[in-house]
């Protein structure tokens, strides 16, 4: 009895230890599995936290050192090692700094500095000079110490096929790091090689299109760095300051600009008092710009203003210049123009009312002759001030009325006939037989004559010749006027139907309004039809004109013409 | 031993020392030792090769693509070009993939 209790007792104790010894084995698999798995949670968190936080430095722009920043600043959290370094690409050179955690020696880091620059150069197949001796941060080092990186590796981070960075761990104890710790460093340094790549190739693109618009602006621009180099300028730029060379420098820029004008100290004042420096007027190879030299500021920094360099914008202004020229021009020749023939009126009524003595009848006629003959001219002028403000407002009107051109030019060369005479110039007057009769407004057609062979007549010289020839075409009368005078110019031809033109006709002692040629086209245009200008300096000029044809029923003297919208003038169709 | 099958082996053998050298030597032998049908040596040497190689190769291109994917372009062409276009492409479906969300 004894003994079966005791074999009970002993398998009972056999039962139960194995059963212990199974449940502490299970409860060791689950304490390590734990421990895995919160090493492997660590891990990710650890990642997770990482990439969040490369992401926020990143933004928009592509500091590499930023990310290493971010990686040597968290490396803590990960693993403990003896030195992190980081080789930096930047402009060309590389750039070695290193954090000491543990007093190694100098040695030491030389090592880990030829080891990663080893590493750069089989992945690049190349030698790529550093920037300086480099930077050592952390505990002081112990040049006593002579322990060797046992442990290290090197993280490449590649940008777009680019090395721009790696980074190496070390640590004086053998086999110190483990292949998940070291794995994970891997996955952050390749995220943060892929997000840096696609935000590359975004800036590339935006750059692109950056250089697209600036390339595609009217006004000239160029961008400069705080160091004075040239960084981006566009077509209009370089036309304005002639510049032939696609990629210009910053030499050729300067030679570029006017010697008078000191540019490098204007960019040094933009820059230094974060401001617009305005230039009102500047002249660069006979024309004339406003200059605008704006600071241009990094935006990735929020809490100051950093310039980061200057926009040069170039507005060319010469024509407005031009235009303001041509209106005081004008202005100065109308006051002319109606000063004249008002001087002559002042002087007659004066002597009518206070005659030095009798004045004999014939003498007062020819008094008031010239009082109407001069208020007349007055009037024209005023005339033709008026049709080119309604012109120049859309408000121009005519009146067609069933008309004889044939007649009217007839009548209006007459005008001419004793100018002619005086100059011994030759008129011919070419008019088809068949030319129709038809609605135009006589008026304002007859001013048309008039301007044109004034014209002719005021840059032709004596012994030349002008021919008014008018003749029926399909729909329309053709009316031109030609003469063989003075011509002109291929580079002022465009200018000669704006208001206020002149074509210098100081040579011919010449002056007008100016508004001769701008009320000719304007009265064609109203009429619906157009005008062709054929000149060659020295050779002369013919100035066509096409008239359609208008035979609908003539309009009455009580019915009101019809206005109808036209882009450029207000016409009247009967 | 099939000429193939060193060359593949001295294919290897120089890329593993590369990677040494880039890489350093920890990271780059606990990567190749994961391989499965290779056996190396302390120095990098492959000692034996045995399955199908061109298999292994891109076991082998697998497992450092994990580590760097443009590592992997830029500095294994050797062995790219050893195994062929076709199985390049199928063994790099995670060379594109974007695990960081584009900036905004």
């Amino acid at each position: 009895m004894l003994i079966i209790i005791s074999v009970v007792a002993i398998a009972a104790t056999i039962v139960f230890g194995v059963i212990a010894i199974i449940y502490s084995i299970r409860e060791e698999k689950a304490i390590q599995k734990l421990v895995e798995n919160e090493l492997k949670q660590k891990q990710r968190l650890f990642e997770i936290t990482m990439m969040k936080e490369i992401q926020d430095r990143i933004g928009y722009s592509l500091e590499i050192g930023e990310i290493v920043d971010v990686i040597v600043g968290s490396l803590d959290a990960l693993l403990q090692y003896s030195t992190v370094s980081a080789l930096i690409l930047e402009d060309n050179l590389l750039k070695f700094t290193t954090h000491v955690k543990d007093p190694v020696s100098r040695q030491y880091i030389e090592g880990i500095k030829a080891s990663m620059l080893q590493s750069y150069a089989v992945i690049e197949i190349t030698n790529i000079p550093m920037r300086d001796e480099g930077s050592i941060l952390g505990v002081a080092l112990d040049d006593l110490n002579h322990a060797k990186p046992l442990s290290y590796f090197n993280l490449p981070i590649i940008v777009n096929e680019r090395v721009m960075s790696i980074l190496n761990v070390s640590s004086m104890k053998q086999n110190n790091f483990t292949e998940a710790e070291m794995t994970t460093l891997y996955k952050i340094a390749s995220q943060a090689s892929e997000a840096l790549s696609r935000l590359e190739n975004i800036l590339t693109v935006e750059k692109g299109k950056l250089m697209a618009m600036i390339g595609s602006l009217a006004d000239g621009l160029f961008m400069v760095d705080v160091n004075g180099q040239l960084t981006i300028i566009n077509n209009a730029a370089k036309d304005f300051l002639g510049i032939l060379k696609d990629n210009p420098s910053t030499i050729d820029l300067l030679s570029a600009l006017p010697n008078s004008y000191d540019f490098s100290s204007k960019i040094q004042r933009a820059i230094n008092h974060k401001r617009v420096i305005e230039e009102k007027e500047i002249t660069i190879d006979q024309k004339i710009f406003q200059i605008f030299i704006t600071p241009v500021f990094d935006v990735s920094i929020t809490t100051e203003k950093k310039v980061i360099g200057v926009s040069v914008l170039l507005h060319d202004i010469t024509l407005e210049k031009s235009v303001a020229k041509m209106k005081e021009d004008f202005t100065n020749v109308m006051v002319h123009e109606l000063r004249s023939p008002l001087t002559a009126i002042k002087a007659s009524t004066e002597l009518i009312l206070n005659p030095p003595g009798p004045l004999a009848e014939e003498e007062k006629s020819k008094i008031l002759s010239l009082i109407s003959q001069q208020s007349r001219k007055m009037l024209d002028e005023v005339a033709l001030i008026l049709d080119a403000a309604k012109l120049e407002a859309g408000l121009f009107t005519i009146q067609k009325i069933p008309g004889d051109l044939k007649q009217l030019i007839t009548e209006r060369v007459q005008i001419f006939q004793p100018a002619v005479h005086e100059k011994f110039i030759k008129l011919i007057v070419d008019i088809d037989p068949s030319l129709p009769k038809f609605n135009f407004d006589p008026i304002h057609i007859g001013q048309v004559i008039n301007n044109l062979v004034s014209n002719s007549l005021k840059f032709t010289s004596s012994g030349g010749t002008i021919k008014i020839s008018a003749k029926p075409a399909i729909g329309s009368v053709i009316l031109s006027v030609s003469d063989t005078g003075s011509g002109i110019p291929k580079e002022k031809q465009h200018l000669l139907f704006s208001k206020f033109t002149q074509i210098s006709g100081a040579e011919h002692g010449s002056v007008g309004t100016g508004l001769g040629l701008y009320i000719v086209k304007g009265v064609i245009e109203a009429h619906g039809g157009t005008v062709n200008l054929d000149s060659e300096e020295g050779r002369g000029t013919t100035i066509t004109l096409t008239i359609p044809l208008d035979n609908a029923k003539k309009v009455t003297s009580d019915q009101h013409p019809v206005l109808l919208q036209d882009a450029k003038t207000q016409r009247v169709v009967n | 031993m099939s000429d193939s099958v060193q060359l593949y082996q001295k294919l290897l053998t120089d890329a593993i020392h590369k990677q040494m050298t880039i890489l350093g030597p920890q990271i780059t032998l606990l990567k190749v030792r994961n391989v499965t049908g290779l056996t190396v040596t302390d120095d990098g040497t492959v000692a034996t090769l045995y399955g199908n190689p061109e298999v292994v190769v891109t076991r082998f291109l697998e497992e450092f693509r994990e580590l760097s994917s443009p590592l992997v372009k830029k500095t294994m062409q050797p062995l790219l070009s050893a195994i062929g276009p076709s199985i390049t492409q199928t063994t790099t479906p995670n060379e594109n993939k974007q695990v960081v969300q584009p900036v905004k």
